[in-house]
C-alpha cells in the first residue's frame, strides 16, 4: 500500500506551498512534488501598460521577505531596456544594498531553522546573535536604500540619492564591528548543523545549478535563449497537483535546476559539497563573504558622487533583463518598455526556480526527512507548517506532526 | 526591569516618576491577566507585516515568549481546526476568486474576538488594488479586496508594511486593555478606499491643508513630493496603502493621546 | 490654558553678538541647535535653509553652526520641515535629530511619534522640536503681493521681514517700510483658519518675539528634555534669560494673542462643522475648555 504524505504550511486554509511525497513501506520517498498554492496577485500583468516607474515600486511587494533582489531585478531590467548606463557609485549602493540583505536574510533563516538544529541550552544565543547581525544590516538597508522592507530609494537610472559623509563612516564602523559577531554566528551555525547528523547524501539530486555571479548577479550570464518556462499541467504527473499550483515551472537547457548559496559557492568559490548539510554550510558561509564586501564598498564610497544617470524614458521596446542573486537564489525580471510604457513585464523568482527542484530531492529517504530538505532552499515561506500523513484509503490523517519550514 | 517597563523604555514611552506607581500596578495586572492569545492568518499578502513585526529586535523573544500566546501561525495547533482567539492578525487582501482565502477569511472571524487588517493589503487592498487577472498560472485570479469588504473587521493597523514600533504599541496596549490608544485603530477599520488622491479631495481641496510636509515623509514608496507647499502626488509610485492620509495631523488628532504621551 | 502646559518661561538671547545679527528675534533657535550640536546633543538639526530663490525657503538639514546660521531669520512662506525629517535619519545617518517646527509641524511631528503607522524607525530619533509661535503662514504668492504691489519694494532688496506691533514689515539695506496687519488679511493660507495653537504647544522648547522686547525672546520650556537642553544652555552663557515679569510687554500680551487666535479659529471651526465640512478637531460644544489645542 502506498502512502502519501503531505507537508502544507499550517494548513489548506494558510496555504503557501505543498509538498506531497509517495512513500512505501519503510516511510521511504519515492516520488516528490513540491508546489506553490498561493494565489496570483498577478503583478507582471498589473505592471503591463503602466510607466516604467511603477515596476520596482509593486515588483518588491511580491515577497516582504526577499523584497531587495525584486527591487534589484526590476530596475536592472528597466536600466537594460531602456539603454542606461548607472554612475559606479550608484552600482555600489546596489551591491552594497544586496550584500546587507543577504546577511539578514540568511540570519532569518537561522532563526526560522533554529527549532531544528539549536539545542535548548543554546538557545538565547542563537537568536539574540540573529538579532544582533540584523539589526545592522537592517540599519545598512534602511540608510542605503530609504526603507528596511519595501526600499523606496532603488530607482530606475541609479540611486534616489548618495548618503552623506556621516552616514557612510557610521555605517563602515558598524560593519566593522560586526565581522567578530557574524564569524561567531557562523561558526555556531556551522557546528549545530554538522551535530545534528542528518543522513550523509540527504537531499544530492544530480540537477544542475544555475547561478550568474558570485554576490550580486550578471545579466550576461544568463542566457534567454536557453530558458523555458512550462505550465504546472505538463510538468506534475498529478492532474490535481497540476491543476492547484500556482507558479509556472522555469527550465534551463530544458532542465530544472538548483538555485541559491550552495550554487553559488560551486560556481565561484570552489565548493564540493552537495545536499542538504552543504547548503546550511554554504548560506552561512555567504555571510561572511557579504559582510566583507559590505565593508569593502563602504570604505571606498564616494559621497560626492552622482548617483542617478539621465536617461530618456520612452524607450525601444529592446528585452531588458534584470538577473540578481537573491539569497534564495537567482531573480531574474524581464521588462520591455516602449512609449514610456511597459509593455512586457515577467518575474522568475528563487523559489520558483527551486520549487521542481526540491520535490524530487526528497526521494530515497524517509519522509521525516522531507522537511529538512525543504528548509534547506529556504524557500520564501516563513510561516509555519504541519506534516500530515494521510492514509490513502479512509484519507484520515494518521500522524500530525508540526515543522517549520 | 520587568518586560513591560523594557518595552516601554525601548519604544520611549518611560513613564514618568510620579507616575511609576501606578504604572506598576498596570503591569501587575498586565502579569496576572491571561496572556492575549494571538492567531496570525496569511492571505495574499507577501510576510512583510510580519518581517516587520519580527523588527522589534530588542523585545521580540519577551513580547512572543512572555506577553502573547501565538496559538495559530506558528505553534502547534490541529490541521484543520482553527483555535478560538483573542486577537486575530491578518495579513494581505482576500482573492475574491480564491475559494480558500475566502473561508478561511470567514472562519477567523467566527474564532477570533478581534479581527484585525494587519497591514495596508489586508485594511485597504494597497497595491493589490491594481490586480486584474490574466496572469499565468491563474489567469482567473483578479479581484483582491480589503478583507472589510467581506467581513466585519474590528481595527485595522495600515501601513505597507506597518511599523515596527507600531506593532509593539498596539500590542502592548492590547495587553493593557487601553482602549483609548487603540480608539483610532477601531476607526481606521473603515478606512479601505485609500489612496495619495485623498490629500488631495480630503485634505487640500477641504481647505484644510497646511504644508507641513507630514505625509510626504511618511509615504513609504516616496510617491510624494512637496510642491508650493501642498503634497504632490505621483501616481505611478501609489500603491494606495493610506499611510499619508492617516499619518496627515489634518485628518484626524488623537490630541488626549499625544497630551499624555508627552507628560502634559 | 492658552499658552500651554509648560515647565517655565522666560525672556532669553543669545549670547553670541553674530547670531544676535541674523537671527530674527533673541536667535534661540540658532543658538539652541548649535549649543546642542557641539555638545553633540543633536548630531544634526531640519531647519528652513535658503534656496535660490530669495525668501523661499526649503527644509535643509543641517550638521554644523555655519550651516544653522545660513538658515536663520523667518520666512512667512511654507517650508515642509517634517518631510525632511525621514532623509534626515535615512540618508544623512542622524540618530539625535533636532528640529524648527511651527505649531502646525509640530502636529505632524508628535502625531507620528504616538502613532507611527507607516513611519519605521523615525519616532524615537527626534531628540530635540524647537516650536515657533505663529500667527499665521502665506503662500509665497501672497508675500510677492505685500512687496511688490503693496509696498512698491523690489523683493530682491529685502534683508529681513518681519511681523509685529500690529504691521508686517520689509527691510532693506537702508530703510524699513511696513504695511498694516490689516492689509494682510485674507492673504494667509486657508488651513491657518481652524488652527488652535499659536505658541507651539507642543515643542521641546517654544520660542517667539511677542512677550519681550526687540532683539530678546519668550521661551516657554515644556517636556523633560526641553528644559534639560534649556537649562545646560543657559548654564553654559550661550544663551542668558530675564524675568519675564521684568520685560515689557510680557505674558499679558501673548496671552491676548493667543486666545484670540484660538476664539477666531473656534469660530470657523464650528462654521465649518455647521455647514458639514470636515475638520479634525472638536467642535466648542464637545469641549471642556473651548480654547484646548483640540
Ligand atoms: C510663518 C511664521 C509665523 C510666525 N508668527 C509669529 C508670531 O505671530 N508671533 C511671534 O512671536 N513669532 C512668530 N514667528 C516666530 C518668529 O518670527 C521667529 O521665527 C522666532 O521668534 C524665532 O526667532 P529666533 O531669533 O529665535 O530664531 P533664529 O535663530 O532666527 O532662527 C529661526 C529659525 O526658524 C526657521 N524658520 C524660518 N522660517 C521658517 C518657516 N517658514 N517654517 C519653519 N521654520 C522656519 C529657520 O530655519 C531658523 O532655524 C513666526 C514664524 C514663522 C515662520
Ligand atoms: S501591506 Fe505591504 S508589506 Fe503588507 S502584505 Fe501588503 S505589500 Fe506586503
Ligand atoms: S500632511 Fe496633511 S496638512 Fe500636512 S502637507 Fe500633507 S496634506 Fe497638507
Ligand atoms: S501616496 Fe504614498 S502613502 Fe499615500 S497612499 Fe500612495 S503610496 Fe501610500
Ligand atoms: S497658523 Fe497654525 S496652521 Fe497656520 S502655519 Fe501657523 S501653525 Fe501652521
Amino acid at each position: 500500500m502506498s502512502e502519501r504524505v503531505v507537508i502544507s504550511p499550517t494548513s489548506r486554509q494558510e496555504g503557501h506551498a505543498e509538498l506531497v511525497m509517495e512513500v512505501d513501506d519503510e516511510g521511504i520517498v519515492t516520488k516528490g512534488r513540491y508546489f506553490s498554492i498561493t494565489p496570483v496577485r498577478g503583478l507582471e500583468k498589473m505592471l503591463t501598460g503602466k510607466a516604467p516607474e511603477s515596476a520596482p515600486v509593486y515588483a518588491q511587494r511580491i515577497c516582504g521577505v526577499c523584497p531587495i533582489p525584486h527591487t534589484l531585478a526590476s530596475v536592472e531590467a528597466m536600466d537594460d531596456s531602456l539603454d542606461i548606463e548607472i554612475p559606479k557609485a550608484a552600482r555600489q549602493m546596489r551591491e552594497l544594498v544586496l550584500a546587507a540583505h543577504d546577511v539578514n536574510s540568511h540570519a532569518i533563516h537561522h532563526f526560522l531553522i533554529a527549532a531544528d538544529f539549536v539545542p535548548e541550552n543554546l538557545f538565547a544565543t542563537a537568536v539574540n546573535s540573529v538579532s544582533e547581525i540584523r539589526k545592522t544590516a537592517q540599519y545598512v538597508v534602511d540608510m542605503v536604500a530609504g526603507e528596511g522592507i519595501h526600499p523606496s530609494d532603488v530607482r530606475i537610472g541609479g540611486m534616489a540619492d548618495n548618503i552623506s559623509e556621516v552616514a557612510r563612516k557610521k555605517l563602515y564602523a558598524r560593519c566593522k564591528a560586526l565581522k567578530p559577531k557574524v564569524d561567531a554566528h557562523v561558526e555556531l551555525i556551522v557546528g549545530l548543523v554538522a551535530d545534528k547528523g542528518l543522513p550523509a547524501g540527504l537531499g544530492v539530486h544530480n540537477q544542475p545549478i544555475l547561478t550568474t555571479d558570485n554576490l550580486y548577479g550578471d545579466r550576461e550570464n544568463f542566457d534567454l535563449d536557453r530558458f523555458t518556462e512550462i505550465m504546472p499541467e505538463s510538468w506534475y504527473d498529478d492532474a490535481e497537483i497540476a491543476k492547484r499550483a500556482c507558479s509556472t515551472i522555469p527550465l534551463y537547457d530544458g532542465m530544472n535546476v538548483e538555485v541559491g548559496p550552495r550554487a553559488r559557492a560551486a560556481k565561484f568559490r570552489g565548493f564540493t559539497e552537495k545536499g542538504v548539510v552543504a547548503q546550511h554550510v554554504a548560506r552561512a558561509m555567504e555571510m561572511k563573504s557579504a559582510l566583507s564586501k559590505m565593508i569593502a564598498i563602504l570604505a571606498e564610497l564616494d559621497t560626492s558622487a552622482p548617483v542617478r544617470a539621465d536617461f530618456d524614458v520612452r524607450g525601444t521596446n529592446k528585452l531588458g533583463i534584470g538577473a540578481i542573486e537573491g539569497p534564495r537564489g537567482l531573480d531574474v525580471h524581464m521588462a520591455q518598455v516602449a512609449n514610456g510604457k511597459t509593455q512586457f513585464y515577467s518575474c522568475l523568482v528563487p523559489t520558483t526556480w527551486n520549487i521542481p527542484t526540491m520535490g524530487p530531492a526528497t526521494e530515497g529517504f524517509h519522509h521525516e526527512f522531507g522537511p529538512h530538505v525543504i528548509r534547506a532552499y529556504d524557500p520564501c515561506l516563513s510561516c509555519a507548517t504541519h506534516v500530515i500523513v494521510v492514509d490513502d484509503e479512509d484519507r484520515s490523517v494518521i500522524k500530525n506532526e508540526m515543522v517549520r519550514i | 526591569m520587568s518586560i513591560l517597563a523594557r518595552i516601554k523604555a525601548f519604544l520611549g514611552m518611560e513613564a514618568k516618576p510620579e507616575k511609576e506607581a501606578l504604572e506598576e500596578e498596570v503591569e501587575k495586572v498586565a502579569e496576572e491577566k491571561a496572556k492575549p492569545r494571538i492567531g496570525y492568518i496569511h492571505l495574499s499578502g507577501c510576510t512583510g507585516d510580519v518581517m516587520s513585526l519580527s523588527e522589534n529586535y530588542d523585545i521580540l523573544a519577551e513580547l512572543l515568549t512572555n506577553l502573547v500566546d501565538i496559538v495559530y501561525g506558528q505553534t502547534l495547533v490541529d490541521l484543520w481546526e482553527m483555535p478560538e482567539m483573542d486577537l486575530a492578525l491578518v495579513e494581505g487582501s482576500v482573492c475574491l476568486q480564491d475559494e480558500h482565502s475566502v473561508k478561511e477569511l470567514m472562519e477567523v472571524r467566527e474564532k477570533a474576538a478581534l479581527v484585525c487588517a494587519f497591514g495596508s493589503c489586508a485594511a485597504t487592498g494597497c497595491f493589490t488594488r491594481y490586480s486584474r487577472g490574466g496572469q499565468q498560472a491563474r489567469p482567473d485570479h483578479e479581484s483582491f479586496v480589503p478583507i472589510a469588504d467581506l467581513v466585519k473587521v474590528d481595527c485595522a493597523i495600515p501601513g505597507c508594511p506597518p511599523s515596527p514600533e507600531i506593532i509593539a504599541k498596539t500590542v502592548v496596549a492590547l495587553i493593557n486593555g487601553d482602549m483609548d490608544y487603540l480608539q483610532p485603530m477601531l476607526d481606521l477599520a473603515g478606512y479601505t478606499e485609500a489612496c495619495g488622491c485623498d490629500l488631495q479631495t480630503k485634505v487640500v481641496n477641504q481647505a484644510l491643508c497646511i504644508g507641513c510636509g507630514t505625509c510626504a515623509m511618511a509615504c513609504q514608496t516616496r510617491a510624494l513630493d512637496m510642491n508650493a507647499g501642498r503634497p504632490e502626488l505621483n501616481s505611478d509610485r501609489c500603491v494606495k496603502c493610506g499611510v499619508c492620509y492617516v499619518q496627515c495631523p489634518r485628518s484626524w488628532w488623537p490630541a488626549e493621546q499625544i497630551n499624555k504621551d508627552l507628560g502634559f | 490654558m492658552v499658552l500651554g502646559t509648560y515647565k517655565e518661561v522666560v525672556a532669553a538671547r543669545s549670547t553670541d553678538k553674530q547670531i544676535q545679527k541674523i537671527a530674527q528675534d533673541g536667535g534661540i533657535v540658532s543658538a539652541l541647535f548649535c549649543y546642542a550640536l557641539d555638545e553633540k546633543l543633536i548630531d544634526g538639526a531640519v531647519v528652513a535653509g535658503p534656496t535660490e530663490e530669495l525668501w523661499k525657503p526649503a527644509p535643509t538639514v543641517a550638521m554644523t553652526a555655519e550651516e544653522v546660521l545660513a538658515a536663520a531669520g523667518t520666512k512667512y512662506t511654507f517650508s515642509p520641515n517634517v518631510w525632511m525629517l525621514k532623509k534626515a535619519a535615512r540618508q544623512y545617518g542622524l540618530e539625535k535629530i533636532g528640529t524648527v517646527a511651527i505649531p502646525c509641524q509640530l502636529m505632524g511631528i508628535r502625531k507620528m511619534q504616538s502613532y507611527p503607522f507607516g513611519v519605521r524607525f523615525l519616532a524615537d530619533k527626534i531628540a530635540l522640536a524647537v516650536g515657533i509661535f505663529c500667527m499665521e503662514n502665506f503662500p509665497f504668492a501672497s508675500l510677492q503681493t505685500f512687496i511688490s504691489e503693496k509696498m512698491g519694494l523690489d523683493p530682491n532688496l529685502v534683508e529681513k521681514m518681519d511681523i509685529g506691533k500690529g504691521k508686517f514689515w520689509a527691510y532693506t539695506a537702508d530703510d524699513v517700510y511696513t504695511l498694516p496687519l490689516k492689509e494682510t488679511h485674507g492673504y494667509e493660507q486657508n488651513g491657518c483658519k481652524i488652527c488652535l495653537d499659536y505658541v507651539a504647544e507642543l515643542a521641546d522648547v517654544s520660542t517667539g518675539s511677542v512677550g519681550t522686547p526687540d532683539g530678546w525672546s519668550t521661551v516657554f520650556t515644556r517636556t523633560d528634555a526641553g528644559e534639560t537642553i534649556f537649562k545646560a544652555a543657559v548654564e553654559a552663557g550661550v544663551i542668558e534669560t530675564k524675568a519675564i515679569d521684568d520685560v515689557k510687554p510680557g505674558l499679558g500680551l501673548l496671552e491676548k494673542l493667543a486666545t484670540d487666535k484660538k476664539t477666531k479659529a473656534m469660530k470657523v471651526i464650528d462654521d465649518r462643522k455647521a455647514m458639514g465640512l470636515p475638520v479634525p478637531y472638536k467642535a466648542s460644544s464637545e469641549k471642556e475648555d473651548p480654547l484646548a489645542n483640540i
